[in-house]
């Protein structure tokens, strides 16, 4: 097994990695892995994935001012998902490029942010070329507004294929009314409830223990 | 404990119940029987406070207070606790950090760890619920009968006065009714309350062993008896009780 993690880089090969605070340009992977990042301030990041690889992100951002670009790029057989919640304050620019690169591969790209009086732009773009055949693509955005943020958000599908599975949906509004009450009507108060649903809405798509913990005590 | 005098209730600018009325003294147990539809848990909606229903007309009286100048958080204080067909699920809030909020914020002080996570075991293992459920989202991933449990789960810890519990036999097999209806009775036993079932099946009605039983029809209650009329129903339907007038204080005839 072998990874370095250098000032902007990472080798990943069957392994699983927690960072946090790091600026991560680029990610290459082979095997079966997991990486888990707490408030790391993407800027512009490339992902490969090799054949037959599969990585798991699990991400989550405290966000005051960010532009952010991802890029994935999935070879034969390859599987990516992306789980990436974010909390945003302030000016949140988020551009997803997911390009098939040869077949048979899948992409989940899944999306849970707060944008809390902020403004937030969230592309999520996905690439399949007429000579990729059989590939998955799942595009999820859930955005809960609060506070009079604004939210602009594309999720766009570039399909030349017949032989793909293409699906995106996305929902902006604010805290669920059902879970409210509900929580309100085991004697907790209305504010108390808000905070407990966006905490839980937050960690639900993040599958680490730590990370889940570590977003629960920023919260808190 | 709790008097309904002569409410209106409306949800989106329809009229659901109209000149309803119910008195339900301390330790008693009521049922409401009525056809789908007809408003049966809108009633539960409106003594909890859903805000979607909006009562235009008379009072509800719970503890001598007006609990409709009450907030649904209020009213859970106060020790209304509803148990909803259909308890919905909450993931990434699990069982005990909700719980430990609630019980904090009624006390007024943080609930010590060390109690409740005893607390919170010992009723698991009465419920024969796995200690998993604990630390789990509330309801994440439960079947219908897991659920029902869970929210047992709930109750024994915020140790309500008034319990109302919407059709809770609904999703649950008959071992599970069974366990349902035994951790209720138990409670009943050992805790000064009163509770509110609404349900189709005289069986759970005998099971927790009720000692009124209601038929809803047009927006009001048109016949009162106990766990006879509930068989009646069972066998005749609900055919005859509509339009029927009043006698007495909850008592309608032909």
């Amino acid at each position: 097994m072998k990874h370095s993690i250098e000032v902007d880089s990472i080798i990943l090969n069957n392994e699983e990695l927690f960072i946090e605070n790091k600026n991560i340009k680029s990610i290459e992977v082979s095997g079966k892995c997991i990486l888990n990042l707490f408030n790391c301030n993407i800027i512009d990041l490339e992902i490969n994935i090799q054949d037959n690889a599969s990585l798991i992100v699990n991400y989550f951002n405290n966000i005051n001012e960010l532009n952010s670009r991802i890029v994935v790029k999935a070879n034969n057989k390859s599987s990516f998902i992306l789980n990436h919640s974010f909390i945003n304050k302030g000016k949140y620019n988020l551009n997803i490029y997911t390009d098939f690169i040869k077949e048979e591969a899948n992409i989940v790209v899944n999306i849970n942010g707060i944008n809390n009086g902020g403004k937030l732009n969230a592309d999520v773009n996905g690439y399949v070329h007429t000579d990729k055949l059989n590939n998955v693509l799942d595009e999820n955005m859930r955005i809960i507004n609060l506070n009079n943020g604004l939210v602009m958000s594309n999720p766009n599908m570039y399909i030349s294929t017949s032989k793909v599975i293409a699906n995106h949906n996305t929902t902006i509004g604010g805290v669920r009314l059902d879970e409210l009450f509900y929580l309100m009507s085991k004697g907790i108060d209305k504010k108390e409830a808000t905070n407990l649903i966006i905490k839980g809405f937050i960690i639900k798509i993040i599958d680490n223990k730590k990370l889940q913990n570590k977003i629960t005590d920023l919260i808190n | 404990m709790l008097k309904i005098d002569n409410i209106s209730v409306k949800i989106d600018q329809k009229e659901i119940l109209k000149g309803f009325n119910l008195d339900i003294k301390l330790n008693e147990i009521h049922a409401i029987m009525g056809p789908n539809g007809i408003g049966k848990s809108t009633i539960c909606k409106v003594i909890m406070g859903d805000p979607d229903y909006i009562v235009s007309s008379g009072s509800i009286i719970y503890d001598a207070k007006d609990i409709l100048k009450m907030d649904v958080t209020e009213r859970a204080r106060a020790g209304i606790f509803l148990l909803n067909q259909s308890p919905i699920e909450i993931p990434g809030v699990t069982n005990a950090e909700m719980l430990r909020l609630a019980l904090s914020q009624k006390q007024g002080a943080l609930v010590p760890i060390f109690e409740f996570n005893k607390k919170m075991e010992e009723i698991c293992k009465k419920l024969d619920i796995p200690k998993s459920f604990i630390h789990r989202g509330i309801n994440e991933g439960m079947s219908g009968g897991e659920r029902k449990k869970n929210e047992l789960l709930h109750l024994w810890m915020l140790e309500p006065k008034f319990i109302i519990l919407d059709e809770i036999d609904s999703g649950l097999d008959v071992d599970s009714l069974k366990i349902v209806c035994e951790s209720i009775n138990e409670y009943k036993s050992s805790h000064d309350c009163s509770i509110l079932i609404v349900s189709h099946h005289p069986e759970i009605l005998k099971m927790l062993k009720c000692d009124y039983v209601h038929v809803l029809s047009n927006g009001h209650i048109v016949q009162t008896g106990n766990l006879s009329l509930a068989e009646k129903i069972e066998n005749e339907g609900y055919k005859s009780f509509s339009g029927l007038n009043k006698v007495s204080e909850n008592t309608y005839e032909a």
